[in-house]
């Protein structure tokens, strides 16, 4: 019977000290902090997986991991299928609007802001893409927008990524709406979907390098540094909202629309994955 | 004369294999289509991600497939797997070919003959 | 008399001609849906708000509807029985991995 009220009395002096110390709701957390723990199992996982590759080379997905794959990417990158696209892009990035004002109007540092984006703009309480930029640019100008996932779009998206070659990548989560919008991301990418009941960190961690059919799976630390990527599969350049709804498609799930809010999500989550690397887009890619 | 003698003997001679090749059609059916299956990228596709037999550019997601009767001697757990391989290992990145219907259970079954040639 | 009776009979004749020849009486205009469609619809709507629609559910309803409008119920109840069927485990696939989908990350 007195350990029964002693027994009580403790908890009940337990729950109410966490009661008087419990932090309210909006107490400041140091979502950044989470972040970074995040970021900094993710990269150990890979590093684990093969140590043999340095961090930076990640960026060049399979090519880091596969030495005849490699070869061969080395030998395409001589005459790099992408670059017509980043001459016809630095074209359109200058190109007159209607109103006088061009791309380039929008963006400072004469477009080499591939290292921008995306980030989590506070007062829009959304991720911000380079490619929603590019055309909010345009629209704001009165121009029509370009089509999201290829065409014109990723060639404007390869012009400013190859200007901005080795900027690091650094995304920063600071807040509790850009931690919700990140933590949003992140569910997308663990979750298995589709009617084949796989997700992204599926192929993309646990069997990177591995063998599916004839293909290498890449790793997904660097996913996102090297986009728009000319895909030899797609005969042109593309953008990484095109590849999401293709990998989507090909797991039997139905794609979302390129740069809807899930999508966006998911490239915020990836390219915080990748903090510390460098962009090094354009990329060919099989 | 002679020739309808020669035909005789030759009818003979014949019906023994006739009758040899009636009885393994049906088998031989049931695992010619379960490999055609295995191979199929809209069905088993197996190969993408198991090595199996003559199978050209196999995945190494998984074990190979071989030795099957001997890694599965109970045919309905090897089902079991096929259906649902997450019952096993939640996180299985192999697809519930049963469970979500990619594969009926016929079509399971004759993957699982096929499988047992292996 | 040979004109007459020929006469006679092309006059008997033309209306059964014309019968043969006239259409058929129209049919009851075809069912657009059908209770097996309305539901796969319901339920493919439930797995699309979680954002967990499969591929081709939507298109295999669509199937199910031509079916009904070319007069082949059987054909597309059994369309619509499979949109149903993947709807359904799109949802559970939906709802099971808003609570798990942390089970999913590597341990190092």
């Amino acid at each position: 019977m007195k350990k029964t009220i002693q027994r009580g009395l403790f908890t009940g002096a337990l729950v109410l000290m966490t009661a008087m110390t419990a932090k309210p709701a909006n107490a400041a957390v140091n979502y950044q902090a989470l972040v970074d723990a995040d970021v900094k199992k993710f990269q150990g996982f890979f590093r684990k997986e093969f140590p043999d590759v340095k961090l930076e080379d990640f960026g060049n997905g399979v090519y880091a991991l596969d030495e005849d794959a490699r070869k061969q990417w080395k030998e395409m990158e001589e005459f790099p299928p992408y670059e017509l696209d980043v001459e016809a892009g630095k074209a359109l990035f200058n190109k007159p609007f209607a109103n006088g004002k061009s791309l380039a109007s929008c963006f400072p540092n004469g477009g080499a802001v591939r290292g921008m984006y995306p980030y989590f703009d506070e007062k829009r309480k959304e991720v911000v893409t380079l490619e929603m930029a590019i055309n909010e640019c345009r629209v704001a100008n009165g121009e029509k927008p370009y089509a999201w996932k290829k065409g014109d779009i990723a060639r404007v998206s390869a012009y400013i990524a190859s200007i901005s070659r080795g900027q690091k990548v650094d995304v920063k989560v600071k807040s509790k709406a850009a931690y919700d919008a990140y933590m949003k991301g992140k569910e997308m990418f663990y979750a298995k979907r589709g009617q084949l009941n796989m997700s992204c960190s599926g192929c993309h961690m646990e069997y990177a390098g591995r063998h599916l059919r004839a293909e290498i799976m890449s790793p997904a630390l660097g996913h996102t540094t090297h986009f728009p990527v000319f895909r030899s599969k797609w005969g042109e350049i593309g953008t990484l909202h095109r590849r999401y709804a293709g990998c989507n498609e090909n797991i039997g799930a139905k794609p979302f629309p390129a740069q809807s809010k899930e999508y966006r999500d998911l490239e915020f989550f990836q390219t915080v994955m990748s903090n510390g690397l460098k962009y090094n887009g354009p990329a060919s890619r099989k | 004369m002679k020739s309808s003698g020669i035909i005789a003997a030759a009818a003979v001679l014949l019906l023994p294999s006739l009758g040899k090749a009636a009885a393994p059609a049906a088998v031989d059916s049931s695992v010619e289509k379960g490999k055609a299956l295995a191979l199929d990228t809209n069905k088993g596709n197996c190969i993408a991600c198991h090595m199996m037999g003559d199978g050209e550019f196999p995945g190494n997601y998984g074990p190979p497939l071989s030795q099957m009767k001997e890694r599965y001697p109970d045919r309905a757990v090897l089902r079991k797997q096929i259906e649902d391989a997450t019952v096993m290992n939640p996180k299985s990145i192999m697809p519930p070919f049963g469970k979500h219907g990619i594969l009926s259970d016929s079509e399971i079954s004759q993957i699982i003959d096929y499988l047992y040639t292996l | 008399m040979k004109k007459v009776l020929s006469l006679l009979s092309m006059l008997v004749l033309t209306p059964s001609a014309s019968l043969l020849l006239a259409e058929p009486a129209p049919a009851a205009p075809a069912a657009s849906s059908s209770p097996l469609i309305e539901q796969a619809e319901a339920a493919r709507k439930e797995a699309d708000a979680l954002g967990y629609e499969w591929r081709d559910t939507a298109k295999i309803l669509d199937s199910a509807r031509e079916a009904l409008q070319r007069g082949d119920q059987a054909e597309s109840d059994k369309l619509a029985s499979k949109a149903l069927f993947q709807a359904r485990a799109g949802k559970a696939q939906g709802l099971y991995m808003a609570k798990n989908w942390k089970m999913m990350i590597p341990k190092n």
